[in-house]
């Protein structure tokens, strides 16, 4: 029986490791910095080892669920499913080091215990957006997650902060909107359906075939709005206005990243691979994240300003998860759902540099990034090695994504995808080798014999320099030890045989 | 039996003692008052969920005069009515020391509003229902003109000849209805009215009378001034309560009676006027200079959304029944505190402009805080009260085939959204140059932006637990009447 009552309280337990830190710091006075840290390190490392005991347990064969009712037929249902575990996993790692460098970014003077607040409220709703086990339990984080946020992207309080976040809540509010209707649709039709149950669903296609498309078609534009893709994506590069750290977090794992593994939940784990091809819901989707992903591209190429680059790399790069899900043969769902990690150790690490960057050079253009290798060695170091996991050199993680999704495509007779990840390559290459080349091979601008000790300092400060280089690091090892029995690579596969095989 | 009527009595003591008393005396006794009428309201909730609807006939001799009966409606709204009230007169005794503090006559005004608005959610047939609306026009009208000026007595008298139209119409159609079924008894109307021109004449000019009252466009002339321009304590009495009032018996009217004479065409007609509420009202809340007046014209929006319940309900969607009564009391709670901490906010900064607003938030975070949280729930975000009445709403308007109010609703909340990002956005805007924030030029006792946070967050926990109301809705709901449909 107390075995039972733990294996419930665990889901919410990783939910109160951030919701409790959110409480505490915004009760926190300004200048209470050192409780502040404690508390906010001692929530990020209770939630990543509280997500290792899930493993385990998950490993050993237990079922972690907790459910209570919220109306009459409807619960709220938090479960720890295969898919919900890896994204889990990417986020409770990836808050740990977003924790640190924050902790290391922000100033004096700039409101820390509001911004903490809700930087923790942020990932409690992620977390909850993983572990939703139904479309109700899934809406109610994801708004949470858009009230969580806005705070954070005008945290400059500035104008400029104030557009971009007027431009994102008006996106993710309608976006929401949309959502609430496709699900009531679906609980009209269909009662209350939870992932993983295929049934409900299944029965109605005889009879309700164009609902379930048209249902289909409004969840992926509701989802569609936070991952960004083409024509929904103008809120991103706005956003931009957020301070680097909010950035890393909304571009890897909690607000695109959100709307992404949503698109996933809905056609694996709600529709089901099988019933989403008898419907022909796939190659729409297909065409969309190609479209995306050109297009994101396209628009990277043409900013100057790096967070702008990066903003629009996240378009095309997101959607290579979507990709993922277009592609409905083994190697395709294990690149799309691989790429949920990859795309997130990837660009968080693209950003704390760029934040290090700004914050020590006062850097923010790509114009100005003349040799800026040769003064923080350690930090462009991590961004290269994520650029060029971006591009998808071997023996990076990007290249892993490339590979199996591409794959993917030949062994669904979609041979296109190829193409599509041919030329998309090749202009992810075309906006990110100039800045590796610029970074490494340029002399800086007006440099004299410059002065080394000084320099040194840039990257003295450990929690600026260590989340950079440990993500790039890991963007690195996850490519190399790909094959490796706990990679994420093999857990994505072992995950794309169930889904392909359901 | 007993609390049926001390829900009604208490309220009515309470207020003639407040009345006669010193006005020293006046806030304790009223708020003792309150808080007793508060636990009979929680008692007759629990008398109703164990052992159903039960009725009081007034009168002796076979003569009955009135009749109140307590279903599950009418239990929930006292409830709510109960606690708003109560809640305004804490803040009303916190606000006592200051100049823009409550008045002597707030205490007896607002018991005998209570009083009217308890006989009225309790009222079985249209003779009590006239005269609680009477009790509540009046002792509402005096509450709107207690603040003094010129501007606000305009305000009042409109407000007070809109009611007076409104109960003179309610009282025709009534005596109508009379005449041609032989009965007040709303719970009798059905069967009775059928084709007699008398009895349906009676029903439509009952029915405009409400209309005015709620009030729905194009009837909504007299709202905004008085509601913007009636102090901070009353202000939610008004948004909350006093215009809900009029829905309830809007409802029973047409869950009843109304329900075997309304054709399609008449009920999405009534609808039609909720989507123009909700459309025009958040439009004109979008561009509204002075706070108060954007939530006064949140507050005609979000009463177009009562309305266009009324197709669904009359379609047969059960569901329309809770989420319409559900929003009801979802939307009084959270605007009660909005209302309270904008008050709070404007007073502090001395302004009561939107922009004026700017950096309010690093002033008073508590108040800031609770219109946020209220937010929420207004949008109809979860897991908040809001929510839940949204949820039904769509949920009937899909499974009766009427998909242009699930577009209505959701365009609502987008521009309860937008009013209310620009709003929040002030506040929490780093603070601007446009006034002094060392100098607050009213002091104000802290613990009274609790109070505004304490009714947003009672939102949020409808949302979390709404089970028990929901289920106290269905006691007594006319939901025979609603499935024959």
């Amino acid at each position: 029986m107390a075995e039972l009552d733990l294996n419930a309280a665990l889901p919410v337990l990783l939910l109160l490791t951030s919701l409790v830190p959110a409480g505490i710091i915004f009760l926190l006075a300004e200048e209470q910095e050192r409780t502040r840290r404690v508390v906010n390190m001692a929530g990020a490392l209770a939630k990543v080892v509280l997500t290792g005991v899930l493993i385990a347990g998950v490993l050993g064969g237990a079922e972690y669920e907790w459910r209570r009712a919220l109306l009459p037929g409807i619960d709220l249902v938090l479960r720890v499913d295969p898919i919900p575990l890896l994204f889990v996993t990417l986020s409770s790692i990836l808050w740990l080091t977003t924790t640190v460098y924050a902790i290391g970014y922000l100033e004096k003077g700039q409101r820390r215990s509001r911004f903490f607040g809700f930087f923790s409220l942020c990932v409690t709703a992620t977390i909850g957006i993983a572990l939703a086990g139904n479309l109700v339990t899934f809406l109610l984080f994801y708004e949470l997650l858009t009230i969580a946020t806005y705070p954070l992207v005008v945290h400059q309080g500035d104008r400029k902060a104030l557009i971009g976040g007027r431009a994102y809540l008006l996106y993710s509010v309608t976006g929401g909107a949309v959502l609430l209707v496709a699900i009531a649709w679906l609980h009209a039709l269909a009662g209350p359906v939870e992932f993983l149950d295929y049934t409900p669903l299944a029965g109605l296609v005889d009879d309700n075939a164009t609902s379930l498309t048209l249902i289909f078609v409004l969840l992926i534009a509701g989802l569609g709005v936070k991952t960004a893709l083409v024509p929904l994506h103008g809120w991103l590069p706005k956003a931009m206005v957020a301070p680097a750290p909010v950035s890393s977090l909304l571009h890897a794992v909690a607000v695109v990243k959100a709307g992404a593994y949503g698109i996933v939940r809905v056609v694996y784990d709600l529709y089901g691979l099988a019933l989403a091809q008898e419907l022909r819901l796939l190659t729409p989707l297909l065409v969309l994240a190609a479209v995306t992903i050109v297009y994101g591209s396209l628009r990277a190429l043409a900013q100057d300003d790096l967070k702008r680059r990066l903003a629009y790399s996240t378009v095309s790069q997101l959607s290579y998860i979507v990709l993922g899900v277009g592609i409905a043969s083994l190697a395709g769902v294990t690149g799309g759902l691989v790429h949920l990690i990859h795309q997130g150790i990837q660009k968080v690490t693209l950003f704390y540099c760029a934040g290090n960057l700004a914050k020590q050079l006062g850097v923010t253009r790509i114009s100005q990034m003349r040799g800026v290798g040769r003064r923080m060695p350690l930090t462009m170091g991590a961004f290269t090695v994520a650029a060029l996991g971006m591009i998808g050199i071997p023996p990076t993680a990007g290249f892993v994504t490339k590979w199996h999704l591409g794959l993917g495509g030949l062994q669904a007779g979609q041979g296109v995808v190829i193409w599509i990840l041919l030329l998309s390559s090749v202009l992810n290459a075309a906006y990110f080798l100039p800045i590796i080349a610029r970074i490494w091979f340029l002399r800086p601008e007006g440099e004299e014999a410059g002065a080394p000790v000084m320099e040194r300092d840039l990257e003295r400060d450990p929690w600026l320099v260590l989340p950079a280089v440990v993500t790039g690091l890991s963007v690195l090892v996850v490519g190399l030890l790909a094959g490796a029995p706990l990679s994420p690579l093999n857990w994505a596969a072992s995950i794309a045989a169930e889904v392909v095989g359901s | 039996m007993a609390v049926t009527l001390a829900v009604v009595l208490m309220p009515m003591l309470g207020a003639g003692l407040a009345a006669v008393l010193a006005p020293k005396w006046r806030p304790p006794v009223a708020l003792t008052a309150l808080a007793l009428t508060l636990v009979a309201a929680v008692l007759l909730v629990r008398a109703v969920l164990m052992d159903g609807a039960m009725q009081v006939r007034l009168g002796g001799d076979g003569r009955m005069i009135g009749l109140l009966s307590a279903d599950g409606l009418g239990s929930a709204m006292l409830l709510l009515s109960a606690v708003v009230t109560l809640a305004a007169g804490v803040f009303a005794t916190l606000q006592a020391r200051e100049p823009t503090g409550p008045r002597a006559s707030y205490w007896p005004l607002s018991l005998t509003l209570l009083a009217g608005l308890h006989g009225l959610f309790l009222a079985g047939d249209l003779l009590t229902a006239y005269l609680m609306l009477e009790v509540v026009a009046v002792a509402g009208a005096a509450m709107v003109a207690w603040g003094g000026g010129r501007q606000l007595l305009a305000a009042a008298t409109r407000y007070f000849y809109a009611e007076l139209v409104a109960s003179i119409t309610f009282l025709v159609g009534a005596g109508l209805v009379w005449t041609a079924t032989d009965t007040t008894v709303i719970a009798e109307l059905p069967g009775r009215i059928g084709d007699d021109t008398t009895a349906l004449l009676g029903l439509a000019l009952m029915t405009v009378a409400l209309l005015l009252k709620v009030p729905v466009v194009p009837l909504h002339f007299w709202l905004p001034a008085a509601h913007a321009l009636a102090p901070s304590a009353v202000s939610p009495l008004l948004s909350g309560l006093v215009v809900k009032s009029a829905f309830v018996v809007l409802l029973r009217l047409w869950a009843g009676g109304g329900a075997e004479v309304a054709t399609p065409v008449l009920a999405q007609l009534l609808g039609a006027l909720g989507a123009v509420a909700i459309i025009w009202g958040g439009l004109l809340a979008l561009r509204a200079q002075r706070v108060k007046q954007l939530v006064a014209y949140s507050t005609v929006a979000q009463l177009g959304l009562l309305v266009v319940a009324l197709p669904m309900v009359l379609a047969g969607a059960e569901g329309a029944w809770k989420g319409g009564v559900f929003h009801a009391i979802a939307h009084a709670l959270p605007k009660a505190a909005v209302l309270m901490a904008v008050g709070l906010l404007a007073a502090s900064l001395g302004g009561d402009t939107v922009d004026r607003l700017e950096g309010a938030a690093a002033h008073r975070p508590l108040a800031a805080f609770a219109v946020g949280i209220a937010a929420i729930s207004l949008i109809g975000l979860p897991p908040t009260g809001g929510f839940v009445a949204k949820w039904y709403l769509v949920v009937a308007s899909i499974t009766t085939g009427q998909w242009w109010w699930a577009a209505t609703i959701v365009l609502g909340s987008l521009l309860t959204a937008a009013y209310l990002a620009r709003l929040l956005q002030r506040c929490f805007a780093a603070a601007g140059e446009n006034h002094d924030l060392d100098a607050p030029s009213v002091p104000t006792r802290r613990g009274i932006d609790v109070v505004a946070l304490a009714l947003a967050a009672s939102a949020l926990l409808l949302g979390l637990y709404p089970t028990w109301l929901l289920g106290l809705l269905e006691v007594g709901a006319p939901l025979e009447v609603i499935a024959r449909g």
